[in-house]
């Protein structure tokens, strides 16, 4: 890269960077002081990252105990959320979720996660930094033709910018454990039992109010 | 006591966790393979499959030959392409005849397949006017149906190079024929009907008029068919080849298509597509009962296919239309270790053979 891309880059940055500077200066004058009671509407889009299937049991002759792949393309994910503060620190609410995923023979799978969600805000405004968890159930289909409906874990992390005090704008990174357990008295076999790991990654919008 | 609490919840959740399937969703994934693309596109329709000498052809739309060990290739249609849908074809041994659909105009019509490839109209010399609608065959003898109105059709064999008229009342212009060692049988509708030669072929046994026959296949001395009762129920059935009514199967709930039997090992099988569904088969029997037969179940990656679950899944939910069993002896009867096919609609051909370490299904 030759010197005039550097200033030109470097020019950028800096007017980018008054920019924002300008904009804590505000936001630190209003402050955030969240109370009980104050709501979050968020809107979340982004891709979800196929991890690895995870079981104790071996199913021969199809596959053995241990890690096996998802055989799963990248997926595309999106969720709504509501929550809100029972303290300046802390969140409790609700999310809907939904993702797909292709099979190597173009099997859609779909996941719906209905999950109950606590965080804990740490702050450095304008940014937000929520850790988070959030447990429920996820129907799972693949291929119109199987159902199921599981139990689901998903710890996160963000990063969340203030634009102003209604609206902030965040990355996630959510991970989804997935645990599909069969016990054998139904028609699908102890062996089939998988836990399911997958990574969201999302952008967001949120409102406050 | 927070603690317990959280641990009942999990509790709550994994009891409630269900599945409709044989299979978990998860290990359905991790087996999963790439099914190889065949010579055929993905996506056809397959009306129908002959043998004819070494080659093999389907309709589904355009007509395709596979010439022995070579890829399929598509035979132009008829007319300059005018004619350009055939969802049916047959042969008599010697000739081979397809119905053709007119682009345009939505006509029908007959065509024999002559030397060359070249497509010759046939027609069929009646004093009643209609289209021609399917052609099929049974003991080497071509039969077609013509639609005369909506609900009225008449039914022709081929006498020589005539086509002669069958006497029987037809209720639209669907039909089955199949010959068992002896006899012709023909379905239509509700009824169906049996004799020695086309020609003389009678009443043999019907349903309640609210039936309609989807298949019909022989074995064992018995005459086999499906039916659905036009409320949302399919049923397998049997009549001995005296017309006495045998038992009836479980009623299931998929549209059950066309009926084939086949010989794995020595074991007998009976296979019937649905609609959607992929297909049923009987329980793996020596020697079977017509009772053991119509006792089908639907499984996932089934005992015919030790190998290449993911193709199982794949035709799990196809609707199939039919079997083509390549290699039934004469009358009918199923050959040891038969390689056949399953033709679907929109999801191709699929081959079902022996590997050398196992049958499988493969994509044509």
């Amino acid at each position: 890269m030759n010197f005039k891309k550097i200033t030109f880059f470097c020019l950028i940055f800096s007017i980018l960077t008054i920019n924002i500077n300008a904009q804590i200066g505000d936001f630190d004058s209003h402050g955030f002081n969240y109370a009980r009671g104050d709501q979050m509407f968020t809107v979340r889009a982004g891709i979800l990252w196929p991890l690895f299937f995870a079981t104790p049991f071996s199913a021969p002759p199809d596959r053995s105990a241990g890690i096996h792949s998802t055989n799963l393309s990248i997926g595309g994910v999106g969720a709504l959320e509501w929550s809100s503060y029972i303290n300046s620190r802390v969140t409790l609410g609700g999310e809907l979720s939904g993702m797909f995923a292709f099979s190597p023979n173009g099997r859609v799978l779909y996941m719906i996660p209905l999950t109950f969600k606590a965080a804990y805000w740490f702050r450095r405004y304008p940014f937000e930094f929520p850790i988070h968890c959030g447990v429920g159930v996820s129907l799972n289909s693949i291929g119109g033709d199987s159902f199921s409906l599981d139990f689901i874990v998903k710890p996160g992390a963000s990063a969340i910018w203030n634009f102003n005090h209604e609206w902030a704008f965040g990355f996630h990174a959510v991970y989804w454990w997935i645990p599909q357990i069969y016990t054998g008295r139904g028609r699908v076999p102890r062996e089939h039992t998988m836990f399911g790991n997958f990574l969201e990654t999302t952008f967001s919008a949120m409102f406050r109010f | 006591m927070k603690i317990r609490y959280i641990f009942l919840i999990f509790i709550f959740f994994v009891m409630f966790s269900c599945n409709e399937s044989d299979m978990g969703i998860f290990h359905g994934l991790s087996v999963e393979e790439r099914i190889p693309d065949g010579t055929l596109p993905r996506n056809l329709t397959i009306g129908s499959m002959l043998r004819a000498g070494t080659n093999l052809y389907i309709a589904a739309g355009d007509v395709w030959r596979k010439a022995g060990a070579a890829d399929w290739e598509r035979i132009p249609s008829p007319l300059g392409g005018g004619f350009h849908l055939s969802t049916s074809m047959a042969t008599d041994g010697t000739d081979i005849f397809a119905v053709y659909f007119h682009r345009n105009t939505a006509e029908t019509a007959l065509f024999r397949l002559d030397a060359g490839d070249i497509w010759t109209e046939i027609n069929i010399v009646s004093a009643v006017e209609g289209s021609i609608q399917e052609v099929k065959s049974a003991n080497n003898t071509i039969f077609v149906s013509r639609r005369v109105s909506a609900n009225e059709g008449r039914l022709y064999y081929l006498n020589g190079a005539a086509f002669n008229h069958i006497n029987i009342p037809m209720v639209g212009s669907s039909f089955n024929v199949i010959h068992d060692g002896t006899d012709f049988w023909i379905s239509n509708r509700n009824r169906i009907f049996s004799g020695a030669a086309p020609g003389t072929v009678s009443d043999a046994h019907s349903l309640h008029g609210r039936n309609t026959i989807r298949g019909l296949a022989a074995h064992g001395g018995n005459i086999f068919f499906t039916y659905w009762d036009g409320s949302r129920r399919s049923y397998i059935r049997y009549i001995t080849s005296a017309g006495s009514p045998g038992t009836y199967s479980t009623s299931q709930i998929f549209m059950l298509n066309n009926i084939r039997f086949i010989n794995i090992s020595g074991y007998y099988f009976l296979l019937c597509g649905t609609g959607g569904r992929g297909y049923f088969q009987s329980e793996q029997q020596f020697n079977p009962s017509p009772e053991h037969l119509i006792r089908i179940n639907r499984p996932r990656g089934n005992t015919l296919v030790a190998r290449n679950y993911s193709s199982a899944v794949e035709l799990h939910t196809a609707a199939i239309l039919d079997f083509f069993i390549d290699g039934t002896g004469p009358g009918g009867s199923p050959m040891p270790d038969d390689t056949f096919y399953a033709l679907t609609a929109t999801r191709g051909l699929w081959r079902n053979f022996d590997t050398g370490g196992g049958r499988e299904w493969r994509r044509e």
